[in-house]
Formats: structure tokens, sequence, C-alpha cells
């Protein structure tokens, strides 16, 4: 290959014309002598006629633009001198009358004006997702209207919950929150008209009704089985879509997100589609696994702002007196002031260190304006350490706002620690601003807990290292900030993590950018869009810096606004009382995805090895009666079939403790019996019908709630 | 604008003026074409190749401009237009005729060999739009590595000609693997 890349600088030469008299003759000779070379010399010519042909295509493109423009540039100016003329001579003629519509005139224009903005505000909110939260007021237990289907055969008692409706706008992808925690993602364009299949257009109708309490599943004669076998339940929901009357479906291959809260997460739940049969619902598993959420996922997506950018900068404690304009300067002169109060000065002498040492801190202040996601760099842990518990000291503030949006604003801040050598008093810079000196600040307080994690895995830095082909290469903050901006946007990608064939594509605007620091290098190939596939340095070449030791805040939780640590966290979502503070994005999630509208349920399969029996109940005077089996351990509710005088439960497990719900129905009137008792092969139960009003039905079904986890 | 000032443009390599110029000359060109039957586009066509032929040859060193360029574009776009014609009707005649006097002999020989190039063009306009960037920098503008790693965000000089060492090999590997057995 070399010896050809010679070759051909010497072609290049030759026909540019910039041999000397000798080399000329020479390379003229080996043209004759070498056929082989003769033929890379032919080849090349033609290749390079063909390149020059293709500029010179583009030459007379242009050129020929550049002549029709003029041509019409010149009729157009012929044209305009015409239509003025005409123009000119109208006005001339209309000017008496014309003060008498001028106002009409105006009018119309106001007009035209409005539509106009309107329009545009129109195309911006297509692309935002929309959020709606369901009213409080909306809806509740306590509005329950008994269902048509009442009367039939033995399932006299169902009373249907009313359902939360939404109007929503097929073309724009809509994120529903439902009174109990449900949330529904739709996305733009994803139903059609039941029967025809056409696309649905405008907006339709969601109902959605959510069965999370026991008496709400009780009232509605829903039960946990399917194909006869018994379910736990982490939830049901019936869906429908409508528009006018027209039902409407999910097109085929579209789906609808369901995250269905829950407050202890089990495993292999699965989605189960219900029909509902005579004999109450029947559950069918869907053949999708569920994913289970491992983590804490937000749901909108927050946006970020850099705090350089940002329209109105979060407000530090302090500064909300101040004029808007001085507000950036204000929260930056906290900021520091805020440093040099609380970092532990001494630490630099009790770690043993000395000299300049440079810290960078990051973190972002959210959307309640609580500092979060907090990152330090140093040479050593202990600053580090000490650095993040600092940064983890800030105070709650109130966040930033992008264009009336409120907005997660990313913050990073470089601190210069000195610690003079005869080690007497320390001292902390910040970068870039006026120095100041820090004599003490000694406060310990335990907010936020890290976990610091020895890795033997290399960090970012490392990383960008390889991938520059540079050991060196400066990693700062607003470089790492860049780094990450271009992951998240794609524009760099890594390919075969973790395999020898691992590289690196990096879009060809992260080279063309201002100021890039990226440079194209030897070994990169180019891919005919112009990116670059870059294979990164192996690790060897690139000593892992003193950063092995990583400090990662815990995973943080919020209830309400208040943050909270895991530990805290889990405490209060097992104290039912404090479940309240607690939103559905904060507890782990089931996601479901549903293909189908109609009954989803979100199950398991209770299948073990305790024994089971046979459990059938005589019940006197049982006319017009459903007996539902709702048990203790697990969320589940059995329902009975009745054949003769007795209530058949089918097989359950032996010792479960339960609780049987009677309600009858007998010429409009109520009657209801709750029985608490343990699963045995001769039971003995009496059931005590007492007359209830619905409300008194309803509000004892409610104290079973909390069988239901 | 006179011929001399034309010249003058492709001698300053203002071609793209030059060019300019010679389009106001197309009308006349375009009532050709169509009085013999052909569309505008072909037109279009065949003023291009002719403004092509034309370049090729005022870079060529033994070569004089005897006529003015309306009459030498003419004579090479009605040449240019009736090789094309024969080309579609009966191919066999093309050798056959001996009508041919010097100056279309010569043109043939362009045209001819213009149509080679317009494969290695074709070629050439299937690499990626940097590589076409990277080679046009090159050969076209005649820049040097030094230059061309300035603007393409190389790091290096060498880095740069390796760069176009590739984009060329591309260029020849389309050129030899598609082109060269329909030419032939």
């Amino acid at each position: 290959m070399e010896t050809t890349i010679q070759h051909i600088e010497l072609i290049n030469q030759y026909l540019n014309n910039l041999l000397s008299g000798e080399a000329k003759s020479n390379f003229i000779q080996k043209l004759e002598t070498d056929t082989e070379f003769n033929s890379l010399y032919q080849e090349h010519l033609i290749v390079v006629k063909g390149i020059e042909r293709a500029a010179l295509k583009q030459d007379i493109a242009n050129a020929k633009q550049a002549y029709t423009t003029t041509k019409w540039i010149k009729i157009a100016g012929i044209g305009i001198i015409v239509v003025s003329t005409i123009i000119l001579l109208y006005t001339l003629l209309n000017s008496l009358t014309s003060e008498i519509e001028q106002p009409n005139q105006e009018q119309n224009n106001a007009l035209i004006q409005f539509e106009k903005t309107d329009s545009t505000e129109e195309k911006e909110t297509v692309y935002k997702d929309t959020l709606r939260t369901m009213s409080s007021t909306q809806m509740g237990i306590d509005s329950l209207v008994p269902t048509k289907q009442v009367g039939s055969s033995i399932n006299l008692v169902r009373f249907k919950k009313q359902p939360q409706v939404i109007r929503l706008d097929v073309s724009k992808d809509t994120i529903i929150k439902c009174k109990e925690g449900t949330v529904l993602k739709i996305k733009a364009n994803s139903f059609v008209y039941a029967g025809s299949g056409k696309p649905v257009n405008g907006t339709i109708d969601f109902e959605v009704t959510e069965y999370y309490q026991l008496s709400d599943i009780l009232l509605a004669n829903l039960t946990t089985t399917s194909k006869g076998e018994q379910l736990e339940t982490g939830g049901m929901l019936y869906i429908e879509a409508r528009q006018g009357e027209g039902l409407v479906e999910l097109k085929s291959n579209s789906t609808i997100d369901i995250l269905m809260p829950t407050k202890s997460k089990k495993e292999s739940m699965q989605l189960f589609s219900g029909v509902m049969g005579e004999n109450g619902i029947d559950w069918i598993p869907e053949n999708e696994e569920l994913e289970m959420m491992d983590s804490v996922e937000p749901i909108e997506e927050s946006i970020e702002v850099p705090f350089s950018v940002v329209q109105q900068v979060p407000v530090f404690p302090g500064c909300e007196n101040v004029n808007e304009s001085q507000r950036r300067q204000c929260f930056t002169d906290e900021m520091n002031r805020f440093i040099q109060r609380n970092f532990n000065t001494n630490i630099g002498i009790e770690l043993g260190l000395s000299g300049k040492l440079p810290i960078n801190s990051m973190f972002k202040i959210n959307e309640s304006g609580n500092v979060v996601n907090i990152q330090s760099g140093a040479a050593h842990p202990g600053l580090i350490i000490e650095a993040n518990r600092v940064m983890g000291l800030l105070p709650k503030m109130q966040p930033g706002m992008q264009r009336g949006r409120v907005v997660t604003v990313p913050y990073s801040i470089p601190i210069i620690f000195e610690v003079p050598n005869n080690q007497t008093t320390s001292s902390i810079i910040r970068a870039n601003r006026d120095s100041v000196l820090v004599t003490n600040g000694n406060i310990r307080l335990n907010t936020v807990i890290y976990d610091t994690i020895y890795s033997p895995s290399r960090g970012l830095v490392e990383m960008i290292r390889e991938v520059m082909h540079d050991a060196d290469f400066d990693v700062n903050p607003s470089f790492i900030q860049q780094w990450n901006q271009y992951r998240k946007d794609n524009m760099i990608r890594e390919f075969n993590k973790s395999s020898s064939d691992r590289k690196f594509l990096i879009r060809k605007q992260v080279f063309e950018s201002k100021d890039s620091r990226f440079k194209i290098l030897e070994d990169d190939s180019i891919t005919r869009g112009g990116h670059v596939i870059r294979i990164p340095w192996d690790e060897s070449k690139v000593p892992t810096t003193s950063n092995t030791v990583q400090l990662v805040p815990r995973q943080t939780y919020y209830a309400g606004n208040e943050a909270l640590t895991e530990e805290e966290f889990i405490n209060r979502v097992e104290d039912v009382e404090k479940t309240k503070n607690i939103t559905t994005t904060d507890i782990n999630n089931y996601l479901l995805k549903t293909s189908k509208l109609g009954w989803i349920n979100c199950d398991r399969f209770i299948r073990g090895n305790i024994k089971r029996i046979k459990y059938k109940l005589k019940i006197k005077d049982s006319e017009n009666t459903v007996v539902n089996m709702v048990f203790k351990s697990v969320n589940s509710v059995l329902p009975s079939w009745k054949m003769n005088e007795e209530y058949d439960f089918g097989t359950i497990s032996d010792a479960s403790e339960v609780v049987l719900v009677a309600i009858k129905k007998e010429e409009g009137r109520l009657f209801m019996d709750i029985v608490d008792t343990k699963i045995n092969s001769n039971p003995k139960v009496d059931f005590e019908f007492k007359e209830v009003t619905l409300q008194e039905m309803k509000s004892k079904l409610k104290n079973l709630n909390s069988l239901f986890d | 604008m006179s011929d001399q000032k034309i010249l003058e443009f492709f001698k300053n390599g203002q071609r793209e003026k030059a060019f300019a110029q010679l389009y106001q000359l197309y009308p006349k060109i375009e009532k050709l074409i169509l009085s013999k039957g052909g569309r505008k586009q072909d037109a279009s066509d065949v003023f291009q190749e002719a403004l092509i032929v034309l370049y090729r040859k005022l870079q060529s060193s033994n070569f004089k401009l005897t006529a003015s360029f309306y009459t030498y574009l003419y004579s090479v776009s009605r040449y240019i237009w009736s090789d094309t014609q024969k080309q579609h009707s009966n191919p066999e005649t093309s050798g056959s005729q001996n009508e041919l006097v010097d100056f279309e002999e010569e043109i043939s020989k362009t045209i001819h060999e213009e149509k080679k190039y317009r494969f290695a063009e074709n070629a050439f306009s299937e690499l990626g739009e940097r590589c076409q960037r990277l080679l046009l920098m090159f050969y076209h503008k005649k820049m040097s590595f030094k230059e061309i790693a300035n603007v393409m965000q190389f790091k290096s000089e060498k880095i740069a000609k390796n760069q176009k060492y590739k984009c060329l090999q591309k260029a020849k590997d389309i050129f030899k693997n598609h082109y060269k057995p329909v030419q032939s």
C-alpha cells in the first residue's frame, strides 16, 4: 500500500507539473516500461478527470442558476414596474372613495394577524406531550352506579365504578395519570375505528376504571382466577375508548404502556386480559413478559437547561428580593459564600495533602428546587467525599425556569482547595473568581448519604481519553457535560461495548461544531455520511488515574418535595399512614404494555407446594346471593359457583386465612355478611344476612381494604 | 461580453463567471436541439456537455480557439446531439460515416474520452459527502493537505493525506466494479 501511495503522489506531482526536468523524464520512462505503473496512471487519470467532471458540472450548474436568476430578476423587475404602475393608477382613481372603506380593511388585517399567532402556538404544542392529571373531585368510590347487568343470572350484585373519562387528541402523545396512580402512555395515532379499521382523527374519550382497592374489586364483583386457577392481583383496569357513540380500538402493533403503582413489587407478574362472562370475570394471560422496573423512573421527561443559559436561574435562598437581572450573580456569590462557610478546611491537613488541589463538583437543581445528582471529582477520595458532603448541604431553592416552564438546571462549580505547605491554614479558592481565604467551618450534618464504590472499572475520564487517543487529554467538567450531551443525543455512540471489537461512531457534527476538541485521527474510518468510526485505544494505553474510587449518591427518593434516603423512603412506604405523601412516580411500578383495551389485570399465578383441599360451603337461604373469598395473605379474590345449595370454591390452599363476603339482593334490598375464617376440610360457616343500604355496604367493604397491600 | 473577457475569466480560474457568461448562448443552442427533435432537458444536457468539452480543450496546452465561442459551442453541441442520436437509432453506422472533418474527428475523440470520465464521475458521486469534499479540495481546488486538514478538522497533514488516499481508493474500487464492464 505504501508504494501505491507514493506512486499516486508521484502521479499527482506530475499532473500538477511539479516535477523537475529529470524527475519528469524518469516518470515518462517509467510509464513506458512499467506496465503496472502505467495502468495505475491511466486509471488514476480517469478517476481524477471524473472528479474534475463533477466539479465542472457543479460550476456549470451554479452558472446556470446565476444565469436563470438574472433572467428572472429582469422579468420580475419589468413585472413589478408594470404591476406597480397599475396599482398607482388604481389608487389614484379610488382615492376619493377609499376613505370610507379604510376602517373595514384594518379590521381584516387584525383578524389575519390573530389567526397567525394562534397557528404558531398550536405548532408548538404539537411537539409537547400532553399530561393530564385527573382532578380528585371527579370520581371516587362514593360515586358508584349500579350497572345494567344487574338482574341477570347469579351475578346480581355488580356495581360498576364510575370511570375516569379523559378526552384526548389522538394526534398527540398523551400521558394520563389516573387518580389511583395508574399511568398510561398512549402514543399518537394509535387508534382505529372498531370494525372498519380506519385510523381515528380528532379527539376521543378515553375511559379508565381503576380497581386497586379491595372494596372496588368486590363491589364490581371482580375475582382473580384464570381458568379456575387462583391469581394474585397487582391491580385491575378497565379501559375503553370511544369517539361519540362509536367504539375505537388500538390498531395492530400499537400498544399502550401502563404503569401500575405497587407498594411491594412481586415477581412473575404478568398481563392478563379479562373476559366478562356469566359467572364473573375470567382472566387470560397475555403472552407478554412483564418488564420489571428496577429503578425509580420519573415519568415525565424532565428538561435540563444549563445554568449559564437558563432564562431564570434558580433562586438561592436570600436572593429572592434581588433584582431579576442580578440573580445569576447573587446565586454565584451565595454559592461561594456557602462553600467557604461549610467546607471543612481541616480536611487537607487530616488527609496529609498539600498544594493546590482542584475539585470539580457538579449537581442539578431539579424541578422541585432540590439539589440532586451530586458528583465531584478530585485527586483524593477524601476531597470528593467532602465536596459531596458540602453540596449535599445546599438548601432547597426555587427551581429555574425556561420559557415559563420549571426546568432542571445542571450546575458545575470548580473549587480550588489550597493547603499551604506550612500546614497551619487551608483556604478555599473559587476558580476564575476572587479567591477567598477560609479559616474554619466544620459543620457535620447527615442529610444525604453516599455510597463509596471502590470500583475496578474505569471511569468516564479514562473512556474519553481512550476515545480521544490521548492519555493526557484534559477532561474538564464542561467537556464531560458536552460529552454526555453528545451521548444523549446519539452524536457519539458506542458499539460492541465489552468485546474486542469495541468502537465508537462519532457523527460529523461533533467535529464540525465550533471549538470542537475532536479531531479526525489517522486510523479513523469515515462513513459515507461523513461520520467517523473510531476504535478506542486499548485500556493499557490510558493509565487509570486516581479516580478509581467513585462516590455515588444513594438513589434519591422524594416524598412530595422532601428528599429522602432509600432507608427512610422504605420506612415511609411501609408506614401506611404516610404513603399518601408518596406519589406514584416514587413507588416502584409494574410496567405493562397492552395491545388491547378492555379488562386488564396485572397478576401472577399462585402456585406452591402447599396442600390444597376442596372447599364447599352450604349456605341457608341463599337465593340471589354471591359469595366471594378474599385472602388475607395474598391479593386475591376467588369466586364461587353455586351448585344446588352449595357454593363451590374449587381447591384452596389448606389453612389459608380468608374473609368470606356474601352479598344478597332481594327485591331491591341489599343484605350482606362478612365472615373471617380459616380454610379447613369441614367448613362450618353461618352467614347472618343483615339488611344494609348501599352506603353501609360500601363502607363495610372499605374496611376490608387493608387486607390488600 | 467579448470572448476575450471570457477567456480571461478562464485563465484566472473564475470558471463560474465564465460559464455564466457562456450561458447567454444557451437559448440559441436550445433552439438548435429543439429543431432537431430534442426536448428541453436534452438541450440542457447537451449544452453542459459542450461546456465541459470546451473547458477540457482550453486546458490542453496545444489547443487554440480559432472560432468564436458561439461557433465552437454550436458545432460541438450539434455533434454531441447527432452522436447521441446515432447511439440510440443505429449505432453501427457511427464508424462508417466518412464525412468527419478534422475538427469533428478531434471532438469525437474528446467526447469519447469524456464518456469514460463520466463513469468515473458516477463512481465519485457514490462516495460519501465528506470523501467527495476531500477529493474535490485536493484535485479540483488544488488545496494543500495542510489546508485540507485545517478545513476538515483533521489532526495532521498526514491524516488528511491518508484519508484522501482511502477515499480515492474507494472511488477506484467502485469505478472498477461497476463501470468498467459496462464501458468496455
